[in-house]
């Protein structure tokens, strides 16, 4: 008899805790693998008033590893629809699609230019509210093109060219400094900040689109079409304000503190050629100066760096050598901060690399005293230092053209 | 030895044998293979005294009992009484160490049917009973269930006698004690409680005595029988008392304060009282070095939870959280399942429900087919399955990562309860996700805490925690920091070795 009451009252509890379970069971976001269109990419243009969506949509069966007879099905497939906002788009596209529509994976999200410039934030917040997307995709601006053409492209190597777009920009973020890579949960922040406004990497179409939306055209090997990063678009506030070239995406990437390696190079001093040097390690520090009516800012840039080429006759074995290249480097690097700055100063007249919150954070109470940042970003002076090192100089002293007799 | 008092007087033997072999005969029944030899014995004086010898035929060695009879010298016997020859048998004539007096035929009975000889005169009201038991037994073989690479290769017999007698030989201590009682009331099978007296836990050892007596069962066959009987918690997949057929892992029992119980006609002794983590130790962890022993033992409980949960994860995260597989793990398996008609829950129990049919079927079918069966079985099932766009290749795997890892438990009975855990998450899987999953665990660790097992947290000593029994629990450290027994099991002594 004890032991039937001693089981009696766990099953109660166990019954009771599975009831419980029932109203707050995930039973209806159940699906199965199989029910599912993954989607990877997502591109959003305008047209007209209303939005164009474009779904990059994984055929999973052509993409896996699996074995055996591949029959020539596009292992990518895209959608479009129109609507009013993004959801109704998406909504009225599972008219067309197969298969639910699935955005945890999605990889890489494309902002047409006419979006941008006309406002990301309106199209964002969708994207920020919805459950299923993850904030670990890129978010990207088509240059010259419509979004919906580029996720119409075909990619080599990758099958699925969202995926190629995505570990294109990591690898290019990390090893080149003139590109950038933005999260949604990044773009966000800097939306909503003052002192600094966001800046997408900008994605451009180099080749024939009419042909690159074949998977023959990943029979040749010179391919046809390429789906390329150049440089950088700057908003003020959601819409956009300008292209950043390569030189200004790099500034930018300094500033942030957003550089893994990147490679420049200098001309070679009394001879022709030229030595290139990798970036191994750099640190921009902002400092603020506020003693003045308008703010000052001293920029100071510490940089450490690799010789990685000589092209000319160069005696990199005596330190003066060395010495002098760190001048030149300094030099070049100041130059091109100042030019970028000057330009974004006075030119674009937007502050994409946070010195309002630089000000904000070292001096609030001025901070709130000004009214318009961006105005006044135009007028503040900024001063640029680089401090170099040469670090390095690889596994050869004297360069292979000063080695080779003439 | 035991002997029962008799208490019934209609019951007392005869004095003439006549009589007396009459009713043997009767109450068994005619039966074949009851022996009767009748002889004659002249006594002193010249008189011719009938006599008879009984043995139950192959229980008892035939030609020792008349080898004493007839080829003995009893050229000087003095008796003039069959009651003073028998006697003089008794005590002169038999060379046998257990000769016994019986005055009833339940005592006959007794211990006629237990092997021993009985040898009736005429005109005398009792009888001896002589240990002539030849036991037709397996010999000590290596155990075939609980094997091990390092380590004694000899397991428990058939045999009480034996079984004790292998204890006996590993523990030479006069504190090795036995207790022997007769449990089923037909089968009438000896039961031995056996424990270490200055170690074993007073308030276990009179548990085990309390519920042995409370047993009141026709027979008893196997040690299950006695396990089902005086563990502590009946409605549990867990086990609660452990068993094991090789005298080492019960010797080692002993030493740490556990309590022996071994029935005859089974290899199979219990030990108890068990605990949670002593289904994941091998006696081989002690045989091979201590740091390679803990790896394995960790191994052991990963591949616990591995045999648990595997499948109910894999369940959860394709259909309710698909957001969790890294993206090209997400193609390969949404490529697979491209074609497969069964939600992953019905794809999961058709494969674990055809690999424990396999299964099963193995372990009944003769040992010479059955493993090669059982591989052959499982490969073709697995990949004809996958072929026949039945179930996805993913699914395999899971399935056969679920059994192996079921293998590697060297506790056969924990295995079972991490077979039944695992279809039950499964479900629990399929209708809430890894929400349900997480629900399960939860209550089964709790299910868990809840147990005991002679008065010993099932979970100890993990919970409630103790430290000092960390060294044998989930690691296994040196034999030269081993200073103590498990405190949680409570032994008198808790002083294993003196520091040097």
């Amino acid at each position: 008899m004890m032991r039937i009451i001693s089981f009696i009252r766990p099953t109660l509890v166990t019954l009771v805790l599975l009831f419980l379970a029932l109203y707050l069971s995930a039973c209806w976001s159940r699906h199965e693998l199989n029910e599912l269109s993954i989607v990877v990419g997502l591109g959003i243009d305008k047209k007209g008033d209303r939005y164009n969506v474009t779904a990059q949509i994984v055929n999973p069966s052509q993409v896996s590893s699996k074995q055996g007879t591949s029959s020539n099905f596009s292992p990518v497939i895209s959608y479009e629809a129109t609507g009013i906002s993004i959801p109704e788009a998406l909504s009225r596209m599972t008219a067309k699609v197969a298969r639910q529509l699935y955005f945890s994976h999605l990889r890489i999200l494309i902002v047409g230019e006419e979006v941008a410039r006309s406002g990301i934030s309106k199209p964002l917040d969708f994207i920020a509210r919805n459950r299923q997307m993850r904030t670990d995709f890129y978010l990207v601006v088509a240059k010259g093109t419509s979004a919906g053409k580029i996720l119409n492209m075909y990619s080599p190597m990758d099958p699925i060219p969202a995926n190629n777009l995505f570990t294109k920009l990591e690898t290019s973020d990390k090893l080149w400094a003139a590109t950038g890579k933005i999260t949604l949960d990044k773009l966000i922040q800097d939306l909503s900040r003052q002192g600094k406004g966001p800046a997408l990497t900008a994605l451009e179409i180099v080749g024939n689109p009419t042909k690159g939306d074949s998977v023959s055209s990943a029979h040749i090997i010179d391919p046809v079409v390429i789906l390329k990063y150049a440089g950088m678009v700057a908003f003020k506030y959601d819409k956009m304000a300008g292209w950043l070239n390569e030189n200004d995406t790099k500034v930018l990437n300094y500033i942030q503190n957003s550089i893994v390696q990147s490679t420049g190079t200098l001309s070679c001093p009394n001879s022709e050629g030229t030595v290139s040097l990798q970036v191994v390690h750099s640190h921009a520090k902002i400092h603020v100066n506020t003693k003045g009516e308008l703010p000052e800012f001293e920029l100071t840039l510490k940089t450490e760096q690799d010789v990685t080429d000589i092209s000319c006759e160069l005696d990199i074995s005596k330190p003066e050598t060395l010495v002098m290249l760190n001048q030149l480097a300094d030099k070049k690097l100041e130059s091109m901060l100042e030019n970028t700055l000057h330009k974004f100063q006075k030119q674009v007249k937007t502050d994409i690399f946070g010195f309002g919150d630089e000000l904000h954070r070292s001096d609030p109470k001025k901070w709130h005293s000004i009214k318009d940042w961006d105005q006044t970003f135009e007028k503040v002076k900024i001063n640029v230092h680089s401090i170099c090192t040469i670090k390095r100089i690889g596994t050869t002293i004297q360069s292979v053209s000063k080695e080779t007799k003439k | 030895m035991y002997i029962p008092t008799p208490t019934n007087n209609d019951h007392l033997l005869h004095e003439y044998l006549e009589l007396n072999l009459k009713q043997l005969h009767e109450e068994l029944g005619y039966s074949p293979d009851l022996i009767s030899r009748q002889f004659q014995a002249a006594l002193a004086n010249g008189r011719i005294v009938q006599g008879a010898t009984v043995y139950m035929d192959g229980l008892s060695s035939s030609s020792m009992m008349l080898q004493f009879l007839f080829a003995g010298n009893h050229e000087n016997d003095p008796s003039t009484t069959s009651a003073e020859l028998l006697d003089y048998y008794q005590e002169r004539v038999i060379p046998e160490g257990s000769v016994h007096k019986l005055a009833s035929f339940d005592e006959l009975y007794d211990m006629l049917l237990t092997g021993n000889s009985i040898l009736l005169l005429d005109g005398c009201n009792y009888a001896l009973a002589v240990g002539t038991k030849e036991l037709k037994a397996r010999s000590v073989e290596e155990p075939n269930v609980q094997s091990v690479v390092r380590g004694p290769r000899e397991g428990f017999t058939e045999v009480l006698g034996w079984n004790t007698a292998m204890i006996r030989r590993k523990i030479n201590s006069r504190h090795l004690w036995f207790e022997t009682l007769k449990l089923g009331s037909v089968t009438q099978t000896k039961v031995a409680i056996i424990y270490i007296d200055n170690l074993v836990s007073e308030s276990v050892l009179e548990l085990v005595r309390e519920r042995l007596r409370k047993i009141n069962i026709d027979g008893i066959l196997e040690s299950n029988y006695i396990e089902e009987q005086i563990q502590d918690k009946i409605y549990t997949p867990f086990p609660t008392i452990f068993n094991s057929e090789r005298p080492d892992v019960v010797a080692a029992g002993l030493l740490e304060g556990r309590v022996a119980i071994m029935v005859d006609g089974t290899p199979f002794a219990l030990l108890v009282p068990a605990l949670f983590t002593q289904f994941f130790q091998s006696s081989e962890d002690y045989y091979e070095r201590a740091d390679f022993s803990t790896l394995i033992r960790l191994l052991r409980f990963f591949s616990f939870i591995l045999a648990t949960i595997t499948p109910s994860f894999y369940i959860a995260i394709t259909t309710f959280h698909q957001e969790m597989l890294p993206t090209t793990l997400l193609y390969n398996l949404a490529a697979q399942r491209e074609g497969v008609p069964f939600p992953a829950f019905v794809e999961a129990l058709i494969m674990e429900i055809t690999f424990e049919i396999l299964r099963e079927a193995s372990v009944r079918m003769p040992k010479t087919i059955g493993q090669s069966i059982s591989i052959v079985g499982t490969l073709v099932v697995g990949q004809a399955a996958v072929e026949a766009g039945l179930v996805s290749a993913a699914m395999v795997i899971v399935v056969s990562i679920t059994a192996i890892s079921n293998f590697v438990l060297p506790a056969f009975n924990l295995g079972i309860a991490a077979r039944i855990i695992r279809f039950l998450l499964m479900i629990l899987a399929a209708s809430f996700g890894l929400y349900g999953v997480f629900i399960g665990v939860i209550a089964i660790i709790f299910h868990l805490c809840s147990l005991t097992s002679f008065g010993v947290s099932y979970m100890a000593p993990l919970a409630p925690f103790n430290l000092s029994d960390q060294k044998d629990t989930l690691f296994r450290v040196p034999f030269t920091s081993m200073m103590t027994r498990p405190k949680s099991l409570n032994p008198k002594r808790l002083v294993r070795q003196k520091k040097p």
